[in-house]
């Protein structure tokens, strides 16, 4: 196996251009997308014959719920190569994805709470799949807190990765809550194996809406990476360089 | 890859692993109390702790639903196509509520084996439809093979 | 100006659905403007940081260079 590709990714530096010349472009064509999404999904797209015009919700609920539970992974693979591999950058992405997880559960949590109260009747109900995505809001905020508690160190980098990866089990958790147990919430919408269970006039605008914040989710990693290398690779020359070279306003 | 790292690797996976078997196991041992309502089924086999509050899930029965005019008091039958319980209920109910939906009811078994409600909550299943395709569909039959999900399971037992 | 007010009403629903997309809108912008302001905050951190340690020194400030 070739590990060359894998020890640039490595590379603070060689990673700093490479995102530093796609977060743009990736930034403009979520903006886009997030837009066409949203005004197709609460303009265009019909209403729920049960749930009427609540049933848009679903068009912010779905992505960010999908958005909460990629981010973790991504951020568990990134503790895992950091945990082996030692590699450096991974505990960058650790640091500037944690909060974007948190804002995305939140935002989950906060979409189902008031969608729910028209449909099911009610904020909030103690089943499976609600419980274990709030526990994975705690996760984030827990990644958050411990990363604010310890000065930069090796031991800050070690103990956030193990964290990260002893709550990856909350992720299957949630996937498969609504399959195991008697649930309120109501199963996958989107599953990568089947078609969804609702015409394409409803579900083309979930799919943009999720590449969307796909992207808007990449290009955020991207310019938050970015910070942390500057941060933390401040004393090598590159950087100094960098900034002196270029204004703080441009790249 | 390097004997070290491998090494690390391993480490990780075996923590993991042991990790998912002891939290799968409380799972399993937990289910029952993780589930969020019983069956008519359970209800019916006196799998329920009378006279506590539980949680009963399953589907409006169609024809079952009688209103007192006066009251907000509300009487249907609860069922998951298997075994039936009477629910009471007096308050208002979700706007999801009808004959065939789905729902979840939070009360006490009284001594004539119904459920005395305090709380009526609608449940939905993920087939989201514009309501000309609904109306559609139900002329054509479609709409008994929609909500299976709640019809009750022997493998859940 | 009727069909507007009916898009708002939502069919009644209306204060559930832009509460979520308020809120969300919210968030979103938020989440795209911090990583700028971010950078300008770290770079002008970073930047007082290499006069510090050319102020700090005679010696050229790449002596802890390790690259």
């Amino acid at each position: 196996m070739k590990w060359t590709f894998f020890h640039k990714l490595g590379s603070p530096r060689w990673f700093y251009d490479i995102a530093g010349r796609h977060y743009a472009w990736l930034m403009m064509l979520s903006v886009v997308l997030l837009c066409i999404g949203t005004i197709w999904g609460l303009v265009f797209a019909p209403e729920d014959y049960q749930q009427g015009n609540s049933f848009r919700i679903i068009y912010l609920h779905v992505p960010t719920a999908i958005l909460a539970q990629s981010c973790y992974m991504m951020m568990a693979t990134a503790a895992l190569t950091g945990l082996v591999w030692k590699m450096k950058i991974a505990d960058m992405f650790i640091a500037a994805a944690a909060p974007l997880g948190a804002a995305f559960t939140f935002l989950a949590l906060f979409t189902g709470a008031v969608w729910g109260k028209p449909t099911w009747g009610t904020w909030w109900v103690w089943d499976a799949r609600l419980t274990a995505m709030l526990v994975l809001l705690f996760l984030y905020l827990g990644v958050m807190a411990l990363r604010s508690a310890i000065e930069y160190s090796d031991m800050r980098e070690k103990s956030t990765a193990i964290l990260v990866l002893v709550g990856v089990i909350n992720i299957p958790i949630i996937k498969y809550s609504v399959e195991w147990w008697n649930t309120l919430h109501q199963p996958a919408t989107f599953t990568l194996t089947e078609k969804p269970a609702m015409p394409p006039e409803m579900w083309v605008p979930l799919l943009v809406m999720v590449i969307g914040s796909y992207l808007f989710f990449t290009s955020l990693v991207f310019q938050g990476v970015r910070n942390e290398i500057l941060q933390r690779e401040a004393r090598k020359s590159w950087v100094k360089k960098l900034l002196a070279t270029e204004g703080s306003t441009s790249d | 890859m390097h004997p070290k790292r491998k090494q690390r690797l391993m480490l990780i996976g075996f923590l993991l692993a042991g990790f998912s078997v002891v939290i799968g196991l409380a799972m399993f041992a937990l289910s029952e109390n993780i589930n969020l309502f019983y069956n008519p089924t359970q209800i019916a086999a006196g799998d329920v702790p009378s006279g506590a509050k539980i949680r009963a899930g399953g589907m409006v029965r169609e024809g079952s639903v009688s209103r007192d005019e006066t009251t907000l008091l509300v009487s249907f039958v609860l069922t998951d196509y298997n075994a039936d319980v009477r629910v009471q209920y007096k308050g208002i109910l979700p706007d999801l509520f009808r004959e065939g939906q789905g729902i979840v009811a939070l009360g006490r078994i009284d001594e004539n084996g119904h459920l005395v409600a305090e709380e009526v909550l609608a449940k939905h299943d993920e087939n989201y439809m514009p309501p000309e395709v609904m109306d559609a569909l139900e002329k054509s039959g479609y709409s008994d093979k929609m909500n299976q999900g709640y019809q009750y399971e022997e493998t859940q037992q | 100006m009727s069909t507007l007010q009916t898009f708002f009403e939502m069919g009644g629903h209306g204060l559930y659905i832009w509460l979520c997309y308020g809120v969300g809108g919210i968030i979103f912008l938020l989440l795209g403007v911090s990583p700028m302001l971010a950078r300008r905050r770290v770079i002008k951190q970073v930047k007082q940081l290499h006069r510090r340690l050319a102020l700090a020194s005679a010696i050229p400030s790449d002596v802890n260079e390790k690259e």
